[in-house]
């Protein structure tokens, strides 16, 4: 059955030619747009090397004390310090590892041996980091807990930095000026694009060497918790996530600091993905199950109204060619198919041509996101066609074919078989 | 004749509906590119206020490394020497300081008020030189200067924007104006214009003062920018000169410098980057709305065969039938876009009540989007309608 109704539909395509360009052209531009936003929400949220463990993975951000109702700074949120991450999520039950990082990057100026000028990002991290996240390695590896401890002056940097510094060279063991101290290089990793926030820099070094890094044991209080930090857990298991969030939220409950001026009455904070400190962000609703509904919603309608245009276009595309297609309606009617039938058969007709539709769409998006690529307009962004892409680009070019198809369809199956074998219009 | 062109399309109203709200869809697709493009060229005619060329900029950036609370004082120390630093350097006769540098640095934010009248005012907390460097044009009272450090009130300078907007046609300078958790604020003088990006709007804009007497104090609105005028030659070996003179003084601290005019250039190429991809895009769009019309067209033109045949027969020339089919279409579009100023006009009516566009803007935006949409329309319509205008009486008669 299937089958026919792919025959019949090829068949009609290549009577018009020209009907079928333009259908395939706006389908085809549609999709490409559709898809090169999603590859770029994908290239957000989604797991790329080297943050592949995402889907156990949780993030501490910020910590928001709670004070008297109208004491000032009520609303201040603060990342965190090392020492809150040790003695505060390192003990959960169920988690793997903690790593701490800075959480924004510091721009950095320095020249190379030719005396250009080279402008840096620089990220303080902790040896964990490497560990969780997997950097691909040119060469070399990332810094131990002892590097750390010591605070020795070693640095991991891009494959980009090594070119404009060293001249594309193999780097380990030679020196880096960075704020006019020397750091020996230990390792050289592949480019990381700028909107991975957590993983990017240019130039890693361990925190423990920066001059203003404060050994925060000996101070009590709240400030003892609050540092230039973010953290990154790892959970022994998916399973796990759910568990340690609460056991989070329950410790932090715990917190309290009288003394401090003005008093801390309680700490709040969260322990979640990026997608959901996102949608907290954009939407700060209480509780972040709504907050990430929201933000998932709000993108699928984005996406229906950029659709809309197409799909009415489309619909007034088929809803033209009705007509020509009477005598094949009327014979069909004639001999006793339902308009059910005859629906499906229109719908099955317009996913097909949505699909072809969708493949232009994939070669126009790929050709597009090389051109992003190509013009360098996000640093060091590199879109791969996976296939999770073209599996999202697939659904999209499906819907869109539900979506534009199913009124036409609709109103094709209505035709009156006498009227249609008449081929005359009321 | 208009009345029977509707009732032609009244008689064909599913079909029809269909293809109006296909105009009507392209209508808000242009006009809301049209409006960011009026409202950007709008904002670009504006003065900026002060003159860039020639300008320097050092942005001290406090570093994010661990450990930042609790170092007030000793910033403001590193900026006071920062400041000496520059001003010692031979090619430089006179420095200020910012909290911010034009071209997408950022702004401070506040509310001012008078006589119950609130309205928000973005402004930059600067040091009395910042009107020379910059060259601000004052058209009344006076700027900042030394003596005002003993003053029990905040000084503030505002621009003509502002002060049309709390005080009318009043003269501002010495009024109080009233802000929260401030001391008594009170306008001393009023600048011609001043605006901090290429494309931001002409809006209300402050000027706070600050001075390095003021010691710790400094940190509340971190005067960390330095602006100072030098000729741009031999640019790299300047920097780096600064770079070398800055070194000690600004451990921990991340150094940027350049000029305005390079500043203003990043600053366009990023603000250009969207509204030339929404350009593209809605091109694009414009094209498959209207290859999609002409072949709606003209599958309905061939399915009217009979009609034409009939109007031909009765004497109708080509341009009766050319007027009859562009004459359905105009009727058409011009309902659609009725439907979209509707639409449009409830953004206006929201966009004015926050203050974010006037309503000449989206006027004009309106203009270019009709003129758009009817060109595209009659571009469409033009081959189909010639198609129509070719057929033979006898045949289409006979076409059964």
């Amino acid at each position: 059955m299937l089958k026919n109704y792919l025959k019949i539909a090829f068949k009609v395509f290549l009577r018009r030619k020209f009907f079928t360009f333009i259908s395939l052209f706006g389908i085809g531009f549609t999709l490409a747009v559709l898809i090169v936003a999603t590859s770029f929400l994908d290239h957000f949220f989604g797991p790329f090397p080297p943050e592949v463990k995402l889907d156990r993975t949780l993030f501490v951000f910020r910590i928001i004390p709670e004070y008297r109702p109208g004491e000032e700074g009520s609303t201040i949120s603060y990342e965190i310090s090392p020492f809150f991450a040790e003695e505060y999520l390192r003990p959960l039950h169920h988690v793997e590892k903690v790593s701490i990082f800075g959480i924004e990057t510091d721009p950095i100026t320095h020249f190379s041996s030719r005396g250009e000028k080279i402008n840096s990002e620089l990220k303080y991290t902790d040896a964990v980091f490497w560990q969780i996240l997997e950097f691909d390695f040119l060469e070399g590896s990332g810094f131990t807990a002892q590097d750390l401890e010591q605070a020795r002056h070693v640095a991991v940097i891009n494959e980009a930095t090594r070119g404009k510094v060293f001249g594309d060279e193999p780097a380990v063991g030679k020196v880096i000026r960075v704020d006019e101290q020397s750091f020996t290089v230990v390792g050289v990793v592949a480019d990381v694009p700028i909107f991975r926030l957590i993983p990017f820099a240019d130039i890693w070094i361990p925190y423990s060497t920066s001059g203003r890094f404060i050994d925060k044991r000996s101070i009590g209080g709240m400030q003892q918790l609050c540092g230039d930090f973010g953290a990154m857990i790892l959970a022994e298991d998916r399973a796990d996530l759910s568990g340690i969030q609460e056991e989070y939220r329950h410790r932090l409950a715990g917190l309290e600091f009288l003394d401090e001026r003005p008093p801390v009455l309680g700490v709040h904070g969260h322990a979640e993905s990026t997608f959901d400190t996102a949608s907290r962000l954009i939407f700060p609703l209480e509780e972040v199950r709504w907050s990430r509904l929201f933000l998932l919603g709000s993108i699928i309608i984005c996406m229906i109204l950029f659709m809309l245009l197409p799909a009415v276009n489309l619909i007034n595309l088929s809803i033209s060619r009705t007509m020509e297609r009477a005598s094949e309606i009327g014979v069909r009617k004639a001999f006793g198919a339902s308009s059910r039938t005859l629906v499906g058969q229109f719908v099955v007709e317009n996913i097909l041509l949505t699909l072809i539709g969708g493949i232009v769409g994939l070669a126009g998006a790929f050709l597009i996101l090389r051109f992003i690529a190509a013009i360098d307009l996000i640093p060091y962004a590199r879109f791969h066609m996976n296939l999770r892409i073209f599996g999202y680009g697939m659904l999209l070019a499906f819907f869109f074919g539900i979506f534009s198809g199913v009124y036409p369809a609709w109103k094709m199956s209505r035709l009156h078989p006498v009227a249609a074998l008449q081929r005359r219009k009321k | 004749m208009i009345k029977h062109l509707l009732k032609l399309v009244w008689n064909r109203k599913r079909a029809n509906l269909l293809l109006m709200g296909e105009i009507f869809l392209s209508f808000l697709v242009v006009a809301m590119v049209a409006a960011q493009c009026v409202i950007y060229a709008n904002n670009f005619s504006h003065s900026l206020g002060f003159d860039y060329e020639d300008i320097w900029y050092v942005s001290m950036n406090k570093k994010h490394g661990p450990g930042s609370m609790g170092f007030k004082g000793e910033e403001a120390q590193t900026l006071k020497q920062t400041y000496q630093i520059l001003l010692d350097l031979d090619e430089v006769e006179m420095v200020a300081a910012s909290e911010h540098v034009p071209f997408g640095g950022g702004v401070s934010m506040d509310n001012f008020s008078k006589d119950g009248r609130s309205v928000s005012v973005s402004y930059f907390r600067v040091i009395d030189e910042f009107k020379e460097v910059m060259k601000l044009e004052l058209v009344s009272g006076r700027w900042f200067e030394k003596s005002d450090d003993g003053l029990n009130w905040e000084p503030v300078v505002i621009n003509r924007t502002l002060a049309r907007a709390l005080f009318g046609t009043k003269n501002p300078v010495g009024e109080k104006l009233e802000a929260r958790g401030h001391n008594e604020l009170r306008v001393i003088g009023v600048i011609a214009a001043f605006r901090t990006g290429v494309f931001s709007a002409p809006g209300n804009f402050a000027f706070k003062r600050t001075s390095w007497s003021k010691g710790a104090d400094l940190w509340h609105g971190l005067p960390a920018k330095f602006l100072f005028r030098s000729s741009p030659e031999g640019a790299q070996a300047f920097e780096k000169r600064i770079r070398g003179e800055l070194l000690d003084a600004s451990r921990n601290w991340g150094i940027d410098i350049g000029t305005l005019g390079q500043r203003r250039e990043t600053d366009l190429k990023n603000l250009l980057i969207l509204p030339i991809a929404e350009g593209i895009v809605a091109f694009f769009l414009l094209i498959m709305v209207g290859l999609g019309l002409s072949g709606v067209l003209w599958q309905n033109i061939t399915r009217r065969t009979r009609e034409i045949g009939l109007r031909r027969a009765l004497g109708a020339v080509a341009g009766n039938i050319y007027g009859q089919f562009l004459g359905e279409l105009l009727v058409m579009t011009t309902v659609a876009m009725v439907a979209g100023t509707a639409v449009i006009i409830q953004f206006e009516l929201f966009d004015n009540l926050v203050g974010r566009a006037s309503g000449e803007v989206y006027f004009y935006s309106l203009l270019v989007a009709l003129a758009v949409i009817y060109g595209l329309i009659v571009l469409c319509g033009l081959y189909p309608s010639w198609m129509a205008t070719r057929v033979q009486p006898v045949e289409a008669l006979h076409y059964e």
